[in-house]
């Protein structure tokens, strides 16, 4: 008698709750496959930004205290290995070399190699905001910081995540805490600001323009700020970037800084 | 007068043993009175002498901001010249146009490092015109081995000590590291031509000396040098020719950014050893009065054994005072004769001994590098010191006289006679 | 017996002679002395210098810091534990002791950066073995946890900051991490030691140890001894003790150290010059005797001819001439005694007379130069001119005793 309607309208109950159970699902499913973990943003920026090998053509310009001067450098590096020219007309001939964790020198006036060690490496390089140690760190940041995701914010108009790195508990790093703000889209670290382990800023590097390169981004200006001094920075430009080059493994040896 | 003086002639000849031992005690300490002030002078000057050499000059010109930072040995603060168009060669004509100036020595400091492979040997580079060095100090006679650098060549010329450090010898190459005033690394190679052995820490353990002009071009610092070091013909007038030179570089225009100071503004060392050289006078004049009363010692007891001679002239009607003078000559001819004796041997010893030197180097063991002071000291040899001496001792001796000349001739003659002592 | 008292007859008999004689040897004495207390009182002021401001007397630290000790490296540190202080405190050689935490940093006063020596100490524990919180100009030393830092002024105008000022330390922790340490200026310093006014900055050590990442370790432990002679003897004695501990210690007396200042430096030429005085003395007193001998030939004569034998008058005169000594020597000593004592007590004051910052070169005359008290200076002076005397008696005695006696007589 009544069953007949009473099926109809279960049943078209039934439909409707597990239609919008199954939409339910595939939003609130849909959001978690699309949610994106601290690891995977380094990740990601690391495809961009971290260089297996690479032939960079570079100009660095180091502000001192108000004095302004400027290097030009090519640099070719595979993995742990690297080798920077300086071409600018007073650095000209003067070559460095990384093989692993240790770094030589050649100046064109000398007649042989110079090897630097010791409390040497922590000096700035050529005056610059960035150590020798600085140069020679070759390990993925990964291996060295934990990261959180912490939010996410605007830089330069750009939307980024922001990222909390805190160094790895015994790790030999320069700088305890990092917090980076890493571009949405593109995934290339845009802000980084660097902290002792007082909580005291010391350095923030910024970058100014970004290019795409085959499919990757890299950052080709940026600046280094010292925070604990006035008017004293780094500005990094690149001017000619080659990802994975031909590169001949002679190119890594002291027979070739000479 | 003239008897008088036969007499005393006589009388020094006549007991000649007593002769010779007064004559003796004067002579050794007139040897004494100048090997202590040759001594004590020698240490005085050649101190004085190394500071001027090496440290601060008789007066020295340098950027106001690099006091500071010397200890840093920072390039940024140089002495450049007047301005854009008067630049340091002229800084250098119109510095030796003053007054006074014998000589303008430009000195450009700066840190370095030579990699031996396991460490780096932290040094010091100076960049300095070699003839004005070779003039100005004792530089010459200090390099043992090879010789100085030549204007415009890669050469350096180090301390025997640094040398040792860096396992190099004379002949060998070095290659040098240092920080550009454009805060770059830059290294060079040089020729090793020469080796300073000084007695000085600083020059043996930590310098090394390269042609000005190439360390200008090494360091990008053409047309500048970190200091100017000035020698006068008279280092007296120090203070008022660093006034001279405030006043020029106030005329130029640049009195807020360059100063001269004189070596005793210096601080340093330098203000200490006029304190030293004081408490040394002090302490000579006391040797000189110690032999001073050894004399009269001597010549007291002469008079004394002389009581019944004196006696004797006495009543025979010399005068009393004409037995002063006698004793008085006695003595002066045996102060002539022992100061003369004592200065010619003392001199002999001085001299023997201001080439050889006397080595300190094994009480100076720990003593720091930055300080400037010879570890061989060389008592000075002067014939004004000699004749500085005879006088002293005839004066002195001759003063010391009259005490005994006094009693002698105050004695009555009866006494005298009397005094079988 | 009869000689000594011969000798001494006769020394009282010529009453005149006798003191001139004796005051010679006595000046030579009383200068021997007081130069010699001067250049020694120079000598422990530029020592107290390193003792008092920068090491105490000895200091204890592991075998293997020590090697390294010249880069301020932040391991082989000494751990603190109970069982390591207790100890410490019951040892009867440790009067007092510190403990020290020294490490390189860069000042930064926000547009120079300068390295440094920061020394991360205790305020209620310094005073135990330095003396620096006497040597504050203005303000005061820190309390324990107190974000203060004390600093030689001269080191301070250098980067252009005062007392009240904020600065910043760079320092790079045991993981050579970058790390900042803010702190206040508390206390500025001048102390003699120019190399603690220019290079040193104190903070509270458990401030240092946080911000280096070290938990309750020090580089150093300074210790204060109850006597400070022979520190050599000591420094291994304590050394011994502490075995114990199985930390490894090694105990550095201060003059282990490099630092040495000038005044030591020139202890040769000093020597030379109190070498130059003592020969005076001693031509002093070999004339004396020889004259005397000559004076009384005649008298040398009547003793021979009344029968005395001629070692017996050797013997006199040699006595007669140690009489002399003793006397002078004895006079010397106690003028010499009484200029040291006033040198000891109120000092020189060369200050007043000359214009100088003396300091500079680690001469550590802050106003006056204090003589120094050396029992063995006067021992040795004395003894020294009894011996000459004696000595230098024997030739001219033997020779006046060898006259013939009417010659002798005769003599005049």
């Amino acid at each position: 008698m009544n069953t007949n309607k009473l099926t109809k309208i279960d049943f078209n109950m039934k439909l409707i709750t597990s239609f919008s159970i199954m939409i339910f699902c595939l939003i609130f499913f849909s959001q978690n496959m699309m949610a994106i973990t601290a690891e995977e943003i380094i990740n990601k920026r690391d495809e961009n930004e971290y260089i297996e090998s690479a032939r960079i053509e570079a100009k660095m310009i180091i502000t001192n205290s108000g004095r302004e001067m400027t290097k030009e450098m090519v640099s070719i590096s595979k993995g742990e290995d690297a080798f920077v020219e300086f071409t600018n007309s007073r650095d000209r001939g003067t070559k460095y070399l990384k093989k692993g964790d240790n770094l030589w020198m050649f100046f064109p006036d000398a007649e042989d190699v110079v090897k630097i060690s010791g409390h040497m490496m922590n000096q700035g390089m050529m005056g610059s905001d960035f150590s020798y140690q600085d140069i020679m760190e070759s390990t993925k940041m990964t291996e060295l910081y934990n990261f959180e995701l912490i939010g996410e914010g605007e830089y330069n108009n750009r939307t980024c995540y922001i990222l909390e790195a805190t160094a790895v508990e015994g790790k030999e790093v320069s700088y305890y805490r990092r917090k980076i703000w890493i571009d949405k889209e593109r995934f290339i670290a845009l802000k980084e600001e660097l902290y002792a382990q007082s909580g005291r800023l010391l350095k923030v590097s910024e970058v100014k323009e970004v290019d795409e390169f085959e499919g990757r981004y890299y950052p080709v200006i940026s600046i280094m700020e010292n925070k604990l001094r006035e008017n004293t920075s780094t500005e990094f430009i690149v001017e000619k970037i080659e990802f994975n080059p031909e590169i001949d493994e002679s190119i890594f040896t002291l027979e070739n800084l000479q | 007068m003239g008897y008088l003086v036969k007499l005393a002639f006589k009388n020094i000849f006549r007991h000649k043993l007593r002769t010779i031992v007064s004559i003796s005690a004067i002579i050794v300490a007139i040897i004494v009175v100048v090997f202590a002030r040759g001594l004590i002078n020698g240490m005085i000057n050649s101190t004085y002498s190394d500071y001027f050499h090496y440290q601060s000059g008789h007066v020295r010109v340098i950027n106001k901001e690099y006091e500071q930072k010397e200890r840093l040995l920072s390039l940024n603060h140089t002495v450049s010249g007047f301005s854009e168009e008067e630049g340091l060669d002229t800084m250098f004509e119109e510095f030796n146009n003053i007054e006074g100036v014998e000589r303008v020595i430009p000195r450009l400091k700066f840190g370095a490092i030579v990699s031996t492979g396991d460490e780096l040997v932290e040094m010091m580079g100076w960049g300095v015109d070699s003839q004005k060095e070779l003039d100005f100090t004792n530089l010459g006679e200090n390099i043992a081995e090879g010789r100085m650098v030549e204007k415009g060549k890669m050469e350096v010329v180090m301390g025997d000590s640094l040398l040792q450090d860096l396992n190099k010898e004379v002949g060998d190459k070095v290659t040098i590291v240092y920080n550009t005033a454009f805060s770059s690394l830059k290294g060079a190679t040089f020729k090793i031509v020469g080796k300073v052995d000084s007695n000085l820490k600083l020059l043996d353990e930590k310098l090394f000396y390269l042609p000005l002009s190439v360390a200008q071009r090494q360091l990008y610092l053409d047309g500048q040098t970190t200091e100017i070091l000035f020698e006068l013909k008279d280092r007296n007038m120090a203070g008022e020719t660093s006034n001279k030179i405030n006043a020029l570089l106030s005329n130029k225009g640049v009195a807020d950014k360059y100063e001269a100071i004189n070596w005793r503004e210096g601080g340093g060392i330098i203000s200490f050893f006029d304190l030293a050289k004081n408490i040394y006078n002090v302490i000579y004049i006391f040797i000189v009065g110690l032999a001073s009363f050894v004399v009269i010692n001597t010549l007291i007891m002469i008079v004394k054994e002389r009581t019944q001679e004196i006696g004797m002239m006495s009543s025979l009607g010399l005068k009393k005072s004409s037995i002063l003078k006698l004793f008085i000559f006695e003595g002066t001819v045996m102060g002539i004769i022992g100061s003369f004796i004592g200065a010619v041997f003392g001199g002999i010893i001085t001299k023997v001994l201001s080439t050889v030197g006397l080595d300190f180097t094994q009480a100076f063991e720990g003593m720091g590098e930055e300080i400037i002071m010879s570890t061989i000291i060389y008592p000075e040899h002067s014939i004004s010191n000699l004749i500085f001496a005879f006088f002293l001792g005839v004066i002195i001796v001759s003063l010391a006289s009259i005490i005994p000349a006094r009693r002698a001739a105050n004695l009555e003659p009866t006494d005298a006679l009397r005094d079988i002592e | 017996m009869f000689l000594l008292k011969l000798a001494f007859k006769n020394l009282t008999r010529h009453r005149k002679r006798t003191l001139i004689t004796a005051s010679i040897i006595a000046a030579a004495v009383v200068i021997f002395l007081a130069f010699d207390s001067i250049l020694l009182g120079l000598n422990e002021a530029s020592y107290k210098n390193i003792i008092n401001y920068s090491t105490s007397e000895m200091q204890v630290v592991k075998n293997e810091y020590w090697e390294n000790k010249d880069n301020l490296p932040l391991n082989n540190l000494i751990e603190e534990d109970q069982e390591f202080m207790n100890k410490l405190s019951s040892n009867s050689i440790i009067e007092g002791y510190s403990r020290k935490l020294i490490f390189q940093a860069r000042l930064n006063n926000g547009i120079d950066e300068l390295p440094i020596k920061a020394v991360g100490v205790r305020g209620d524990e310094i005073n135990r073995t330095l003396d620096l919180k006497s040597k504050i100009i203005e303000g005061e030393f820190f309390l324990n946890g107190e974000k203060h830092a004390v600093l030689g002024k001269e080191l301070a105008d250098l980067m252009n900051l005062e007392y009240g000022d904020y600065l910043t330390l760079l320092v790079r922790t045991k993981e050579d991490t970058f790390n900042t340490i803010e702190l206040e200026i508390g206390g500025l310093l001048k102390t003699p030691n120019p190399e603690v006014n220019k290079n040193n900055l104190y903070l509270p050590l458990n401030i240092a140890q946080n911000s280096l990442n070290l938990n309750n370790e020090f580089s150093h432990l300074l210790i204060k001894t109850k006597n400070n002679i022979e520190i050599d003897r000591i420094a291994a004695k304590l050394e011994n003790d502490l075995k114990n501990i199985n930390q490894n210690l090694k105990v550095v007396p201060w003059n282990d150290l490099t630092a040495v200042s000038v005044m030591t430096a020139k202890q040769g030429a000093n020597r030379m010059i109190l070498g130059i005085i003592l020969l005076l003395a001693a031509i002093g007193i070999i004339n004396t005797v020889i004259l005397a001998a000559l004076e009384r030939m005649e008298e040398i004569g009547m003793m021979k001819a009344m029968g005395m034998k001629r070692s017996e008058i050797i013997i006199s005169f040699v006595l007669e001439s140690t009489g002399l000594a003793i006397i002078g020597g004895i006079l010397g000593c106690v003028f010499g005694a009484a200029v040291i004592f006033f040198m000891h007590n109120y000092g020189i004051d060369f200050a007043a007379l000359y214009d100088i910052n003396i300091n500079e070169f680690g001469i550590p005359i802050v106003d006056k130069i204090y003589g120094a008290w050396k029992i063995t200076s006067f021992f040795f002076v004395f003894i020294f001119s009894v011996i000459v005397s004696m000595i230098s008696s024997i030739f001219p005695a033997y020779w006046a005793a060898n006259k013939n006696p009417v010659d002798a007589i005769h003599h005049r």
